[in-house]
């Protein structure tokens, strides 16, 4: 059994908008061990970029507002920690790389100093060899002719060269932690088996630790070993990523995956749709916030939230209907 | 190219279509400098009540394709013939009559409605403008294709912004199918909605083939939902349609290299088979269609590329009966 | 790293969802507090301005020659000026031409200049040229100087002075709109029209035109306090309103010559300031209205 590296409990984020509080984050609680990838899944809104952003304390206040939990890292709350301190782990322990690859640079500045930059701040090396590691890395992230390109800037690298340098500026210090939030997203799928391919060598080779949010399961199937899916700010289900997807358990997770065509799949079947839209909470829930899309309820699921209730080894679902059966868990 | 006379199964048939848009440089006096090659030569036959699917990279020309089918861009090149009319060589009054026949559905649910203008006026427009209906009877009119798409025709009198992506995406299919077009181009209209929405308005758009009878071109870059919509499917690169075939023989057989390498780079949504597939990663990037690579456009990036690719472009050539690839190796 | 956090996708779905987005603007200015003290400042000038004739309690023009430069009292609110004509009458008068000029002038630079603009926008190439050229080189100029360049070549008149205010602002107004008109042209909503197979004409007016106006009222509300004020300001140097007739920036240049009676220029003064910052404040909130951020999604 390897050791807890992130250990997140009971995150909760509101934020403070125009028409009221919203709930962005209920109460999550997830853990990732070294060198192990974590999948979070879920659909726009559901909380799951909010959630790393609040454990990297990004998340701009107002209007946001991380109301309660605890993110411990080796041990450390980073919801506590000073400025300087989280500032100091962002750069060089635990590095994300987003989705816009164009707005994460900064326009003005040349590649191979943003590469270079933390290399400076987080391991004192000085310009020279910051900026030897910083072609490296560019090397190494397959950009050709790396050193060359150094004094480029951001506007004359592809969209899926721009996302390989955020990777190699994110890889800079070797940190044992890595989240990407859905970085392959805006990218095309031949540049996206690119990156995909890049960040499995680069984990296999470093043993680094991953989270990876998205909102293609597909991606998640071939990266992942466990699997967190996101609806309404909670974890509607956790599990190994084999089981989730031979055994999905919550109505939610088998919508998702029933709505998907399949690639590997002949024929017409008709996709299963998930009829109607995900809400957004203004209150704490004191139902299911997936009842009103859901075709298993019971009288249970309007009455109480479920809270995330084993379903076998390893494998954990928020719902009062046991899925294969179709009758109530105790 | 003369106008033929068409066998009958033939909705639509593209020949030759050459889209180029042209650069310019210089203040006052501008000259053009270069052009990008959106569209070059592309030929293809489209069935009454089939689905074709068009795929490609963004910026393979796939849209551009679509649009110039439409004439919303006049081609530089080529022919059009919508049920034996050259679309091509109808201007003014004559061509706005034609395009009752073809209709289009956006990418982006949100740009392509009018903020200004309520559902019930953006459905009744086309109706009102070809003097299909007046006023009384395109307010009936409009509630029955409310009702058709799956929403509340109570909501003729909402604004846009009060609505979902999904919702939005649903007054553009009332939209195309108020005129009752043969042809809808179908411009990536899934792509802006989120997993669970997506199976609700492909469920919607397949239902509605089967109750008009409508021949689709869906263009789109997800290939798992093209093999999932299309009957037969055109994949393009660079503004050239690399292959072409049915669904079952491209997904099974794909031929040309680049088809290849596109479906292995599709993630499947099953760990299993992930954890066994071998991709073919191509290297770097789609060239600029500005200056398209001699030959093969394909050629940079082509596993297989030989001397002859860069010498000469591949013709399209019928391979196996109904199979058509453009490579010089195949 | 901290711009990353701008890119959450916050959901905000606003809970009053059955409004048209003009009846929300309307609402956005109505609760903000500066765009109705803005509005009311308005209102009160425009009332006075109504009801000059049973406000004020003389004739403005009526001259009492021993009764001049007489400080502020119960009997003369705001004092006499030099000619011994009651400055509270005249003040209130006054109202009378700089409200009207100021609406006058921005009603039709908006008007020519957001025509003038929207065809350069939509027709394009040579005709776009030439129009944009000429609206460039009177920007080129300080508005005060062309303006009063125009309306001493003219000479001097109130009918003047609106010709050339006119001719000075059209401009800013063409440019804007012919920025509104090609990024709107662009929008998905206006090639989804063309593929319905609309009317070229019908798309300008029903689906780029309608779409183009917000920004084109938030500077016309902001612009009429400049307006007024180079108004006073032509008049001050006497290029615009002619005296005897009673006019704000005539009667702050004719008192300042009377250095120890600080009336004669102080209430002209404020009337000005207070018309000014009405109609920023006003249009303030009106942009704030259409500020995207405003209506949500």
């Amino acid at each position: 059994m390897s050791e807890l590296l992130l250990n997140v409990k009971d995150l909760r984020t509101r934020f403070h908008t125009r028409d009221g509080l919203v709930h962005a984050v209920n109460g999550v609680s997830f853990f990732v061990k070294e060198g192990e990838t974590l999948g979070i899944v879920g659909e726009s809104g559901c909380g799951k970029s909010v959630t790393v952003m609040s454990i990297l304390r990004l998340i701009p206040s107002p209007p946001g507002e991380v109301v309660s939990g605890e993110a411990l890292y080796l041990g450390r709350d980073l919801l506590k920690m000073s400025n300087d301190e989280i500032r100091h782990i962002r750069g060089s322990q635990l590095s994300m790389v987003f989705q816009d690859p164009m707005t994460s640079f900064n326009p003005v500045m040349t590649i191979g100093h943003q590469v270079a930059e933390p290399l400076m701040a987080h391991q004192e090396m000085t310009r020279k060899q910051a900026y030897a590691r910083a072609a490296e890395l560019l090397n190494l992230v397959g950009i050709p002719n790396a050193s060359e390109r150094l004094g480029d800037y951001p506007h004359q690298f592809s969209g899926g060269m721009r996302q390989r340098a955020m990777i190699a500026m994110a890889l800079s210090c070797n940190p044992p932690l890595f989240i990407a939030d859905e970085p392959s997203t805006a990218l095309d799928v031949t540049i996206q088996a690119q990156i995909l391919d890049l960040v499995k060598h680069l984990r296999d080779e470093f043993g680094m630790a991953v989270i990876w949010i998205t909102h293609d399961l597909g991606i998640i199937a071939g990266l992942a070993d466990r699997v967190a899916v996101m609806y309404a700010g909670f974890i509607i289900e956790e599990a190994a990523v084999d089981d989730l997807y031979d055994h999905p358990s919550h109505p939610y997770t088998i919508g998702l995956l029933g709505s998907l065509p399949r690639m590997d799949e002949s024929g017409q079947r008709r996709l299963t749709s998930i009829e109607g839209m995900p809400p957004v909470l203004y209150q704490p829930p004191t139902e299911c916030p997936f009842l009103s899309r859901c075709t298993y309820k019971i009288d249970r699921c309007s009455k109480e939230n479920p809270s995330l209730m084993p379903v076998d080894d390893d494998h954990r679902a928020a719902c009062w209907v046991d899925t294969t059966t179709g009758k109530s868990r105790a | 190219m003369t106008n033929q006379i068409l066998p009958s199964s033939n909705l639509l048939r593209v020949n030759g279509l050459v889209k180029h848009f042209p650069i310019y440089k210089g203040f006052i006096f501008q000259k053009q400098v270069g052009a990008v090659h959106a569209v070059d030569n592309v030929s293809f036959d489209v069935k009454r009540g089939e689905t074709l699917g068009l795929v490609g990279e963004s910026g393979c020309g796939k849209s551009t394709t679509g649009r110039t089918i439409l004439q919303f861009y006049r081609p530089d090149a080529g022919h059009v013939y919508m049920e034996d009319v050259d679309l091509v060589s109808l201007k003014g009054e004559d061509l706005r009559k034609m395009r009752r026949k073809m209709q289009m559905i956006f990418q982006d649910p949100y740009a392509s409605l009018n903020p200004r203008m309520t559902v019930g006026e953006i459905i009744a427009e086309p109706l009102l403008a070809h003097h299909l209906a007046d006023r009384k009877e395109a307010i009936e009119k409009v509630g029955s294709l409310l009702h058709l798409v799956g929403l509340n025709p109570a909501y003729y009198h909402r604004y846009p912004h009060e609505f979902s992506g999904g919702q939005r995406q649903r007054v553009g299919v009332a939209r195309a199918l108020s005129l009752e077009p043969s042809l809808i181009v179908c411009d990536e209209p899934i792509s802006a909605l989120d997993v669970s929405i997506q199976a609700q308005v492909v469920n919607l758009l397949e239902d509605l083939q089967a109750q008009f009878n409508l021949t689709y071109i869906f263009i789109a870059h997800d290939l798992s939902m093209v093999r999932h919509i299309s009957d037969r499917v055109a994949v393009m690169y660079l503004g050239v349609i690399m292959e072409l075939t049915d669904r079952e023989e491209l997904y099974t057989h794909p031929l040309h290299p680049y088809t290849q390498a596109l479906l292995s780079a599709v993630p499947i949504p099953d760990p299993k088979k992930e954890r066994r597939r071998q991709r073919i990663i191509l290297q770097g990037d789609v060239p600029s269609p500005v200056n398209p690579p001699s030959g093969c456009r394909f050629r940079t990036r082509c596993p297989l590329a030989a001397p002859i690719c860069a010498e000469q472009a591949p013709e399209f050539r019928e391979i196996a009966t109904d199979h058509h690839v453009a490579c010089h190796m195949v | 790293m901290t711009e990353q956090t701008a890119n959450i996708g916050i959901p905000v779905i606003s809970a009053r969802q059955s409004d048209s987005p003009t009846r929300r603007r309307i609402r956005a200015v109505t609760h903000n507090p500066m765009a109705m003290a803005g509005l009311a400042i308005i209102i009160f000038w425009s009332v006075v301005a109504i009801f000059s004739g049973v406000i004020a309690p003389y004739d403005p023009l009526a001259q009492n020659v021993e009764d001049r430069l007489a400080a502020p009292s119960a009997q003369h609110l705001f004092g006499t000026d030099e000619l011994g004509r009651d400055e509270f009458s005249r003040v209130i008068y006054g109202s009378r031409i700089s409200l009207p000029v100021g609406l006058l002038v921005i009603v039709f630079a908006m008007v020519v200049g957001s025509l003038i603009g929207a065809s350069a926008g939509y027709v394009g190439g040579i005709y776009d040229l030439l129009i944009m050229r000429v609206a460039d080189i009177t920007l080129a100029f300080p508005p005060i100087v062309l303006a009063l360049a125009i309306a001493a070549v003219l000479g001097p008149s109130l009918n003047n002075a609106l010709i050339a205010m006119i001719v000075v602002w059209w401009p800013e107004f063409s440019r804007l709109m012919r920025g509104q008109v090609l990024s709107v042209k662009n929008n998905e909503y206006v090639a989804a029209a063309t593929i319905i197979g609309i009317s070229r004409t019908q798309i300008l007016f029903k689906h780029i035109l309608p779409n183009t106006f917000a920004p084109i009222l938030v500077k016309a509300s902001l612009d009429a306090g400049s307006v007024i004020l180079t108004i006073a300001a032509m008049s001050f140097i006497g290029l615009g309103v002619v005296p005897p007739t009673p006019e704000w920036g005539s009667m702050v240049s004719s008192g300042r010559f009377v250095f120890y009676s600080w009336w004669l220029t102080t209430f002209p003064g404020l009337a000005i300031m207070t018309v000014v910052l009405g109609f920023n404040f006003f249009g303030d909130g009106v942009r704030d209205a259409f500020d995207p951020r405003m209506l949500g999604s």
